[in-house]
C-alpha cells in the first residue's frame, strides 16, 4: 500500500476522529475554561484560542479527518443505503413457529409501518426511511462548511461591525464621520449601506427599553422597520440591527446676562451605553467648567428624550483640588437654559438618534447552510433513524425474525410488536 | 398580587405538590405506585400552567432569570420521566421517574436562591429566536438527564434478559440528546449572530457548551464505530453529564457571562 493510502487511511480511521474529539474535548477544558476565570475578556480568549499552536494543529486535523471519512463513506454510499444496518448486539434473531409466508409478512410489516417492502425468494425484507443514513453524510459536511465559514471570517478586509448614531432625518454616517465607531474591522473596509433614518420609537422603561424600533428609507424609495432582536438584512452577508437610542445636544456656556457665548459643545448620549453618564470639559473665563449629562429615566412613560438631566461642576484652570458642583443635575429641555452664578448652561439643538450595528460577515450564509445541515444531519442520524426487518423461512414451520434499527442497536420494542403480529407471544425462549 | 399572580402562584405549588406525591408514590408499596404516574403527569401540568401564567405576568415567553428557568428546566424533566416511561418493561419500571421526579424538584428549589419577580427584557432580547434556544435547550437537558438516569439503571440491572433494553433505551436517549444539544447550539449561535453580530463568542457559556457537546459526539463515536454498548457506555455516560450540567447551569451563578440574567439587561 503506497504511503499516500496508508496515510489516507488513518485520516479515515475511527480512532483518529475519536483522538481529535477527546483532544479538542481536552484542550476546552484544560485552556479555555480556566482562561474564563481569570477575568481575560473573551475577544481575547478568542484570540489566544484562534492562534494558538494547538488549536490550529486541530483545526487541520480536524479538517483533514472529515474529508478523509467523507471521501471514504461517499465511496460506499449506494451500498450504505442498501444494506442492512450493523449491530452491536447479535444475538437479535427470534424463531418464530409458523410457516413462511411472504403475502403474510408483507401484511405484517406495512401494518408495522414499513414502507419498502422486497421478496426473493425465501425471504421478505422492509424498511422504514433508508435514506436516513444520508444524515451522517450531512453533518459531517456541515462541519466541513463551518470550518470553511470560519476561514473565510478570518480573511482581511472582508468583515466589520461598527456602531452608528443616526438622527432622524439624517443619512447613515460615513465611516469617515465622528458618529461612526469600529467595533470590529478596518476603517478603511467598511461600505456601510444607504438609508435615511425616517423614523425612531423608543420607550424607556424602568430597567430596559420597552419598545426600540427604527423606520428606514432606503434610497429605492422602500421603507424598513426593524429592531435588535428583528434586524435588517440589506443582503445576505450585511445585517443592521437597532442597538440603543439617545440624544445629542449643542450645550452652551453663555455670560449671565446671556449678552455672550462663552463655550459651546456637542454632546452625544446613549441611553443604555456602557457610559450613561457623559461628561465634558469647557473652559470659559479662566475656569474649567464640567458638563454631566444623562438621558432621562425616571418615567416609565417617557419618549424619547425630550430634554437632557445636566449638572455642572466648576474648577479653576489647572487647579488640583475637586471640582465643586455649582448647579445640581435637573432636566433641562430643548431651547431652555439654567443660571448659576457664574454662567447660564443653555440647550440647543436636542437630536434624538438611533443607535445601530451594522455587522458585514461574509461568512453567514456558510455557516447558515452549516447549522441547517448539522440540524437534518443529526434528525436523519439519530431521531429519525433507519429501520429495517427481514422474515426468511428456517424449516417447514418455523421463521426467523430479525430487526435491526440504526445507530447499531436493536429495537426490540417493534421486534416485540412483529413476534405479536404473527399471534405468537414474546417470551424468552423465542 | 394580579389575578395572573395569583393563578400562577397556584399553579406552581400545585406542580411542586404533584411532583412530590407522584415521587413518592413511586416509593409506596405496589398498589399504590399506581397513583405514581396520575400524580406525576398531575403535577406537569400545573407547572405547564404556572409557566403561562408566569408569562402572562412578565408580558413574555417565562425564560428570563434563574426562577422562570428552573420552572422551564423543571418542568421538561418531569415531562421527560413520563414519556419514557410509556415504553418497554424497562421503560414502565420506576427506576427514571424516581430518579428524574427529584431532580425536577431539585431543580425548581434552586429557583428559590434567584430573585422571582419577573425581570424585563431589553428590546434586543426580545426576539424569537431566544424562546426556541431556550426551549430547545431545556428540553435537551432533560433529555441528557434521562441518559443519566439510563447509565444507571443499567449498572444497577442484574438480569442479562434486560440488559439490551437498558441498552438501547440509553442509545436511543443519547441520540436525542445530542441531536438537541446541537440544535441549541445552532440556535443559539443564530441569536447571537441577531443580538451581537458574532456567530460564536468565547464566553463561558458557550465553551462549556462546546466541552459537553464534544463529550457526547465521543460517546456517540464510541458506540456506533466502536461498539461500545452496556456497561462500559453506561459509565462514560455518566462521565460526561457533569459537564452538561456545567454547560446549562453556570450561568446562573457565573455572571460574567451576557447568560446572566439575575441582573440589569442592556442592549449591548
Amino acid at each position: 500500500m503506497s504511503l499516500w493510502n496508508r496515510l489516507v487511511r488513518w485520516l479515515a480511521s475511527p480512532a483518529l476522529a475519536l483522538t481529535i474529539i477527546l483532544s479538542a474535548l481536552g484542550l476546552v477544558l484544560l485552556t479555555l475554561f480556566p482562561l474564563q476565570f481569570f477575568g481575560i475578556p473573551a475577544d481575547q480568549i478568542a484570540r489566544l484560542a484562534y492562534r494558538s499552536t494547538p488549536f490550529v494543529v486541530l483545526y487541520v486535523f480536524l479538517a483533514c479527518s472529515t474529508v478523509a471519512c467523507f471521501r471514504k463513506r461517499l465511496k460506499t454510499l449506494p451500498r450504505l443505503l442498501s444494506s442492512s444496518p450493523r449491530l452491536v448486539n447479535r444475538n437479535v434473531e427470534v424463531l418464530i413457529p409458523r410457516a413462511f409466508d411472504s403475502v403474510e409478512a408483507e401484511r405484517v410489516f406495512r401494518k408495522a409501518g414499513f414502507r419498502y417492502i422486497s421478496r426473493s425468494g425465501q425471504s421478505v425484507r422492509a424498511t422504514i426511511r433508508p435514506w436516513a443514513p444520508l444524515g451522517t453524510f450531512l453533518f459531517h459536511g456541515s462541519l466541513l462548511v463551518v470550518l470553511l465559514g470560519g476561514v473565510v471570517s478570518q480573511l482581511p478586509g472582508t468583515s466589520y461591525a461598527v456602531r452608528v448614531r443616526v438622527p432622524e432625518g439624517e443619512r447613515l454616517g460615513t465611516p469617515a464621520s465622528g458618529s461612526v465607531e469600529t467595533i470590529r474591522g478596518d476603517r478603511r473596509d467598511i461600505r456601510l449601506p444607504s438609508f435615511v433614518m425616517s423614523d425612531l420609537q423608543g420607550t424607556i422603561g424602568a430597567e430596559g427599553p420597552d419598545k426600540l424600533s427604527v423606520e428606514v428609507e432606503t434610497d429605492s424609495g422602500t421603507t424598513r422597520r426593524f429592531t435588535a432582536g428583528w434586524p435588517w438584512f440589506p443582503d445576505l452577508t450585511t445585517m443592521v440591527a437597532a442597538e440603543d437610542f439617545g440624544a445629542s445636544a449643542i450645550v452652551s456656556l453663555e455670560s449671565t446676562d446671556s449678552a455672550t457665548t462663552l463655550a459651546t459643545k456637542r454632546i452625544d448620549l446613549d441611553h443604555y451605553g456602557p457610559q450613561r453618564t457623559r461628561y465634558i470639559e469647557m473652559h470659559a473665563g479662566g475656569k474649567r467648567y464640567r458638563v454631566g449629562a444623562v438621558t432621562p429615566d425616571e418615567d416609565r412613560s417617557e419618549a424619547l428624550p425630550g430634554g437632557v438631566v445636566v449638572s455642572l461642576s466648576e474648577k479653576d484652570a489647572g487647579a488640583d483640588e475637586g471640582w465643586k458642583q455649582i448647579a445640581r443635575p435637573a432636566l433641562l429641555a430643548e431651547g431652555a437654559a439654567r443660571s448659576t452664578e457664574e454662567v447660564v448652561i443653555r440647550l440647543d439643538e436636542l437630536k434624538p438618534h438611533a443607535v445601530l450595528r451594522v455587522s458585514r460577515t461574509p461568512a453567514m450564509p456558510l455557516v447558515l447552510l452549516g447549522l441547517i445541515m448539522a440540524a437534518v444531519g443529526v434528525l436523519l442520524r439519530l431521531v429519525f433513524f433507519r429501520v429495517e426487518a427481514t422474515v426468511e423461512a428456517r424449516g417447514a414451520d418455523t421463521i426467523a425474525l430479525r430487526v435491526a434499527a440504526d445507530v447499531n442497536r436493536t429495537s426490540g420494542r417493534l421486534r416485540d410488536e412483529l413476534i405479536r403480529a404473527w399471534g405468537v407471544e414474546p417470551h424468552d425462549d423465542l | 398580587m394580579t389575578t395572573y399572580e395569583r393563578i400562577f402562584w397556584a399553579c406552581y405549588a400545585a406542580g411542586a405538590a404533584g411532583t412530590t406525591l407522584g415521587c413518592l408514590a413511586l416509593w409506596l408499596p405496589k398498589p399504590l405506585q399506581r397513583a405514581g404516574r396520575p400524580l406525576l403527569v398531575a403535577g406537569w401540568a400545573a407547572l405547564t400552567a404556572a409557566a403561562v401564567a408566569r408569562g402572562l405576568v412578565a408580558g413574555r415567553v417565562p425564560v428570563i432569570g434563574t426562577f422562570e428557568n428552573t420552572l422551564l428546566a423543571g418542568g421538561f424533566i418531569v415531562l421527560t420521566a413520563i414519556l419514557i416511561s410509556i415504553g418497554g418493561p424497562v421503560q414502565r419500571s420506576h427506576h427514571f421517574a424516581r430518579l428524574l421526579a427529584p431532580l425536577a424538584l431539585l431543580t425548581l428549589a434552586a429557583g428559590w436562591l434567584a430573585p422571582m419577580q419577573p425581570l424585563p427584557i431589553s428590546a434586543g432580547g426580545r426576539s424569537w429566536m431566544g424562546y426556541v434556544h431556550a426551549l430547545i435547550g431545556w428540553a435537551d437537558f432533560a433529555v441528557l438527564a434521562g441518559t443519566l438516569a439510563a447509565a444507571v439503571g443499567q449498572l444497577r440491572n442484574s438480569r442479562a434478559v434486560e440488559e439490551e433494553a437498558w441498552d438501547e433505551t440509553l442509545a436511543r436517549l443519547l441520540g436525542l440528546g445530542f441531536a438537541l444539544l446541537t440544535a441549541t447550539m445552532a440556535s443559539g449561535s443564530v441569536y447571537s449572530y441577531i443580538l451581537f453580530g458574532e456567530w460564536y463568542r468565547w464566553q463561558v457559556v458557550e465553551t462549556t457548551t462546546m466541552a459537553a457537546w464534544l463529550a457526547y459526539a465521543a460517546l456517540l463515536h464510541l458506540r456506533l464505530l466502536h461498539r461500545w454498548s452496556g456497561r462500559r457506555l453506561a459509565v462514560a455516560t455518566l462521565a460526561a453529564f457533569p459537564l452538561a450540567l456545567v454547560a446549562f447551569w453556570i450561568w446562573a451563578i457565573y455572571p460574567d457571562t451576557y447568560h446572566y440574567f439575575d441582573a440589569a439587561l442592556r442592549v449591548r
